[in-house]
């Protein structure tokens, strides 16, 4: 209501009318509080979730090259087996096993999600061999120091282990 | 309009505003940096971890897991291997879980229950047993 006091227009509030102004004045505060308060919820989910995240991180390095043990110790990869004593011989690599469809036996991940877990790529000499999900995206390298047996023969070489740690999609091609 | 009632019902109101604000900040701070969560999921790092070291070993082999289990249940698939409380039995989101990545041919199978304090793995052949160790008293 308006009402002419002199030179000045002042707003007057009828008596009995108070309450209806402190509600919505007080509407229009907890609406703005509210908002402010659902953002500063979420930020401090966030930075709690980060928090735990971090604490219960593991190295990815510990992780591949735990996985990468598989590669040269047992004879389902790449490991050389005497077929005649039923012996396996960690550390010797088997040039015969040394396909794409044996780390198929060896190591798979999900055809669909599997780029979201390590996989890896395995170059031996001039053999190169890699994982379903392998994305030539090498994230870091192990080196190890192996024994090739090539029929009868039996030299020393490298087994360079690409490890693609983690990627956020899935690159349209490989 | 009473001026006394509505203040009281916007006072009411901003006490449930200020509990609801209160309880939710802790609720989330509880179900997420907990030291429980944090221990179900070391554990479940550390058991992926022995379970992966145990498939590259060739021949058989079983190893013991050193902390005290008891409060935990503990299964393994072919998967993953998930670390939970006997109430979260229910709730997917709470397990603590890491994932088994197996050559083909092999199977990894088994479980924990809560009381059982030590848990022990088993490799035999290409199969992966985890279990409560032998001669464990319930």
């Amino acid at each position: 209501m308006r009402r002419w006091y002199g030179e000045s227009m002042v707003l007057v509030i009828p008596p009995g009318k108070k309450g209806q102004f402190d509600v919505a004045r007080k509407t229009i505060y907890w609406g703005i509080a509210g908002f402010t308060l659902s953002i500063v919820i979420v930020a401090f989910a966030f930075i709690i979730s980060s928090y735990a995240g971090r604490l219960t991180s593991v190295p990815p390095e510990l992780t591949a090259s735990i996985i990468a043990l598989r590669f040269t110790n047992i004879p389902e990869c790449f490991a050389y087996k005497d077929e005649i004593t039923g012996r396996v011989y960690p550390g010797i690599i088997d040039l015969s096993k040394f396909t794409n469809e044996q780390m198929a036996a060896c190591y798979v991940t999900d055809p669909q999600q599997g780029h979201r877990q390590f996989n890896f790529q395995l170059e031996l000499g001039d053999k190169s061999i890699k994982t379903n999900n392998y994305y030539q995206v090498s994230h870091l390298q192990i080196r190890k120091n192996v024994l090739v047996k090539n029929g009868n023969a039996m030299t020393p070489g490298e087994l360079l282990i690409h490890v693609q740690i983690q990627l956020p999609y899935q690159p349209s091609s490989a | 309009m009473n001026t006394n009632g509505s203040s009281i019902i916007m006072m009411i109101f901003e006490v449930i505003v200020v509990l609801t604000v209160l309880f939710t900040t802790y609720t989330l701070a509880e179900n997420y940096a907990s030291s429980e969560r944090i221990s179900k999921i070391h554990h479940a790092h550390e058991l992926q971890a022995m379970i992966h070291t145990l498939v590259a070993l060739p021949g058989d082999v079983e190893v013991e897991y050193p902390p005290a289990m008891d409060k935990y249940v503990v299964i393994l698939t072919n998967t993953e291997v998930k670390v939970f409380l006997p109430q979260e039995a229910g709730q997917e989101s709470l397990k603590a879980k890491g994932g088994i990545f197996l050559p083909r041919n092999y199977t990894a199978v088994g479980a924990l229950e809560a009381n059982s304090k030590r848990l022990c793995l088993k490799k035999t052949g290409v199969k992966i047993l985890l279990r409560a160790c032998p001669g464990e008293i319930q």
